[in-house]
């Protein structure tokens, strides 16, 4: 754990972008209801290996619109075999929210790595941020999507 | 009902707008919008109280590091300084950005903050060389500017839920309201939606009231109550399809006998209310049989009874006497205790078949009961039937017979029984017919006189007798009768006039013959067109004189030229003295008016002498002559010199 968090810091910095060799550092470990080993470690460049799928959305924490690129959760679900129904998301903060494991195939919520283009910094609520379409789907602007929608995410683990 | 109409559509349509204007407010008022603006404001307190902990805990990681001086600890005061810099970037946009643009203390508060928060990194860099005091100085004036602002944030959003919940009171009391409204109007409408209902439905009824009415009016007679024609006519439609092989239908025609003289006597009041009375007792003796029967007023003294009975048990003759017994006893009117008789005719339909003709048969049977005399029950029998054919085929006919002169005159002389010259002739019409051979005038002209005929027969007659009359010596006078129809609806007068004129017989030799009847029908008219025509010179002659009424008032009023008894006085005077005074009376009479007296039907001898011997001076009959055509009129004697050859010749032919 340490380890991630000495990694952070070298690759954040204090405000500043990710480097090259900075997204093979280790950002999310998977716990939990998983196939194989009891933890999977990823990094950036493992999580990019998986489709990308993009969202452009206003949310309630920017300003206008904007651009997020990610890994949808089922996606990362099926590609670490992890079972379940429920996720727990723990962020660097402590901030913990549960995710029903229904919501990935109902709202597609996409596990972003990228705002705008660019890797996010622990001061974009980075590296990783669970983003909703709330554009395209209006009826999840709502307190309960809000609170799911979990960003500076450091752990997820399948219950 | 147009005011009920248009309250009816006053709230009617006051039901609808309310209708709208509450479903227009309940979805505006529910709007997404306003549910987004709700689930922003707990975002914005959520984000507020994870700020405050975010602080917290990177105040903590730097005391602990001033404790340690360990590098981890470092590193973990940096990264909760970089977690920390971030949720400051999450206040300064999105919702967080418009919570604070809205409180202006908190927004100045939190830009000095984010200046705070920015001057600590320096200080962070040289830890722990700078000495803690400065960096905990400085974090103890950051921690009130972040309680303000997560307080705040809190507050505002309570005061923003209780401001949300008054309003949503309202808005329900509004909802209630609107409710309640619809309630009403819904209840008034369906109360005016009720009240039309029963308006309509006693208008129905009024309706069906009044249908039944005229329906009664239109199937019953107005004075009696009892059926009519229609009535009559239904049932019997209905019989004919619903008659059973053990059932009978009964018809019986009544036609009051004398009832005219009694509306003439009693006036129409009287006539009114024997009717009533009788329709009550023949109602009551109808409904007094078991069966579907029916008693009907089909003309102004016709009856028509229909019993639809069992076949066993149904005694027809016996029914029919008791009918008649019926008009036994005197009926109580209005006007007092009345009698009155009827000839009835009756018909029996055992077959649905014959139930079309049942009517037709009893009125048949009645016709001839009529003609039988007062008082006559007669059942249908074929041969009437066959003489309505006769009588229909002489109907036909007669207008033919009359354009083809096929009718003419015979004419029966009359005499001076004294002396016995001749003295005259009476013009009798005779049809000898193609078919069925010669037609009496007893059959014909009452034929003629209903279907108009007898107009055109009377002149013909007319013209006739005054052509053929003026190959006789000049004393022979011709007589011709005149009928009722005639006088009623032709110009007698002119027909005179013209006839006397184009033929130039002198007006003394021509005398015309009414009978009483006539007189009676019409008393004022006929008087008055006699007298013009006696004014021509032409004589008027009473026939049958005797067998009526023998008014004394038109016998005064009227200066009749002859009076001609009845045949019917010839044969009672053989037996009857009584009818020898009579004759006596009459014969004082007639000197009394200066009129001559004739007698008719005088057949032999013996009877000739009498009314010889009783004074009377002329008289006609089979003993003098039967009647003669023309042809054989001119080889007639008629001198006075030659009259005992004419009587002696007379009376052998008599006895051909």
């Amino acid at each position: 754990m340490l380890r991630i968090l000495a990694g952070l810091i070298l690759v954040l910095g204090l405000g500043s972008a990710a480097t090259a060799e900075d997204i093979d550092k280790t950002v999310l470990t998977i716990s939990g209801k998983i196939s194989g080993e009891e933890s999977v470690d990823l990094s950036i460049r493992q999580l990019t290996q998986l489709s990308r799928v993009s969202y452009t959305t206003s949310t309630p924490w920017h300003d206008g619109k904007v651009s997020f690129e990610g890994v949808l959760l089922g996606t990362l679900m099926k590609h670490v075999g992890a079972t379940g129904e429920n996720a727990e998301f723990i962020a660097l903060n402590e901030y913990r929210s549960t995710l029903p494991v229904s919501d990935f195939k109902e709202h597609s919520p996409l596990l972003a790595y990228m705002k705008d283009g660019k890797y996010m910094t622990i001061r974009d609520k980075g590296p990783l941020f669970v983003i909703y379409p709330f554009d395209d789907k209006p009826e999840l602007k709502t307190e309960v999507f809000f609170s799911r929608s979990v960003w500076q995410i450091r752990s997820i683990e399948f219950r | 009902m147009t005011r009920v109409n248009l309250w009816h559509m006053a709230i009617l349509g006051g039901f609808l707008i309310t209708h709208f204007v509450f479903w227009t407010y309940f979805y505006v008022s529910y709007s997404i919008e306003q549910e987004q603006v709700r689930s922003l404001d707990y975002d914005t307190v959520w984000s507020a109280t994870n700020g405050r902990n975010e602080f917290y805990r990177f105040s903590s990681s730097v005391n602990r590091y001033l404790n340690t001086n360990d590098q981890s600890d470092l590193d973990d005061v940096l990264l909760k300084y970089e977690i920390l810099l971030a949720r400051m970037d999450t206040w300064s946009s999105g919702s967080f950005k418009n919570f604070l643009n809205n409180s202006p203390e908190e927004n100045s508060v939190f830009e000095q903050l984010s200046y705070d928060l920015s001057g600590l990194s320096p200080m962070l860099q040289n830890l722990p060389n700078e000495g803690g005091s400065t960096v905990q100085t400085s974090l103890q004036e950051i921690a009130k500017k972040v309680e303000k602002i997560a307080g705040r944030s809190y507050q505002s959003s309570i005061e923003r839920f209780a401001a949300e919940r008054r309003d949503f009171q309202d808005r329900l009391m509004t909802e209630k309201r609107i409710v309640m409204g619809l309630l009403v109007l819904a209840t008034c409408l369906l109360a005016v939606v009720m009240r039309q209902n029963w308006i309509l439905k006693q208008a129905n009824a009024q309706i069906a009231g009044d249908t039944n009415q005229l329906s009664f009016m239109a199937k019953h007679d107005a004075l009696t109550g009892l059926a009519n024609r229609t009535l009559v006519d239904e049932h019997l439609r209905y019989a004919s399809e619903h008659l059973a092989a053990d059932e009978v239908l009964l018809a019986v025609a009544l036609d009051l006998d004398g009832f005219k003289a009694i509306n003439d006597t009693l006036g129409h009041a009287g006539g009114d209310a024997l009717l009533v009375a009788l329709s009550k007792r023949l109602n009551d003796y109808v409904d007094g049989i078991p069966g579907k029967n029916l008693a009907a007023r089909v003309g102004g003294d016709e009856f028509l009874l229909l019993f639809w009975c069992r076949k066993r048990g149904m005694e027809f003759e016996t029914t029919i006497r008791f009918l008649a017994g019926q008009f036994n006893s005197p009926l109580d009117t209005t006007i007092g205790s009345l009698l009155v008789g009827t000839s009835i005719g009756y018909a029996v339909a055992t077959e649905r078949e014959e139930i079309e003709s049942v009517i037709l048969n009893a009125d048949l049977a009645l016709t001839e009961a009529k003609l039988e005399g007062p008082g006559t029950a007669l059942r249908f029998a074929t041969p009437m039937r066959t003489r309505l054919e006769r009588r229909l085929q002489i109907e036909r006919e007669l207008p033919n017979a009359l354009q083809n002169s096929l009718i003419k005159p015979h004419y029966q002389l009359q005499f001076n029984i004294v002396t016995g010259e001749p003295i005259g002739l009476e013009a009798l019409a005779r049809w000898n017919h193609g078919d069925i051979g010669p037609v009496s005038p007893m059959e014909f002209i009452p034929i003629a006189e209903a279907s108009g005929d007898i107009v055109e027969l009377g002149r013909l007659m007319l013209r006739a007798a005054c052509r053929d009359v003026l190959f006789l010596p000049d004393h022979m006078r011709v007589s011709v009768n005149l009928s009722m129809i005639q006088l009623l609806n032709d110009d007698v007068i002119a027909l005179v006039t013209d006839t006397l004129r184009e033929t130039g017989l002198s007006p003394n030799r021509l005398k015309l013959e009414v009978t009483e009847s006539v007189i009676m029908h019409n008393v004022d008219l006929v008087e008055s067109v006699l007298s013009k025509i006696q004014e021509l010179g032409v004589s008027i002659s009473l026939d049958d004189f005797g067998t009526g009424y023998s008014a004394l008032s038109y016998l005064s009023n009227f200066k009749w030229d002859e009076l001609k008894i009845d045949r019917s006085f010839v044969i009672a005077c053989e037996t009857s003295p009584k009818a020898l005074n009579i004759v006596n009376v009459i014969k004082s009479l007639a000197d009394k008016m200066n009129a001559d007296l004739l007698v008719e039907g005088l057949e032999t001898r013996e009877q000739a002498d009498t009314f010889r011997k009783l004074g009377c001076r002329y008289g006609q009959g089979y003993y003098f002559s039967k009647p003669i055509p023309v042809e054989q009129l001119r080889e007639f004697p008629m001198n006075v010199d030659q009259e005992e050859k004419t009587l002696t010749k007379l009376g052998a032919a008599a006895h051909n």
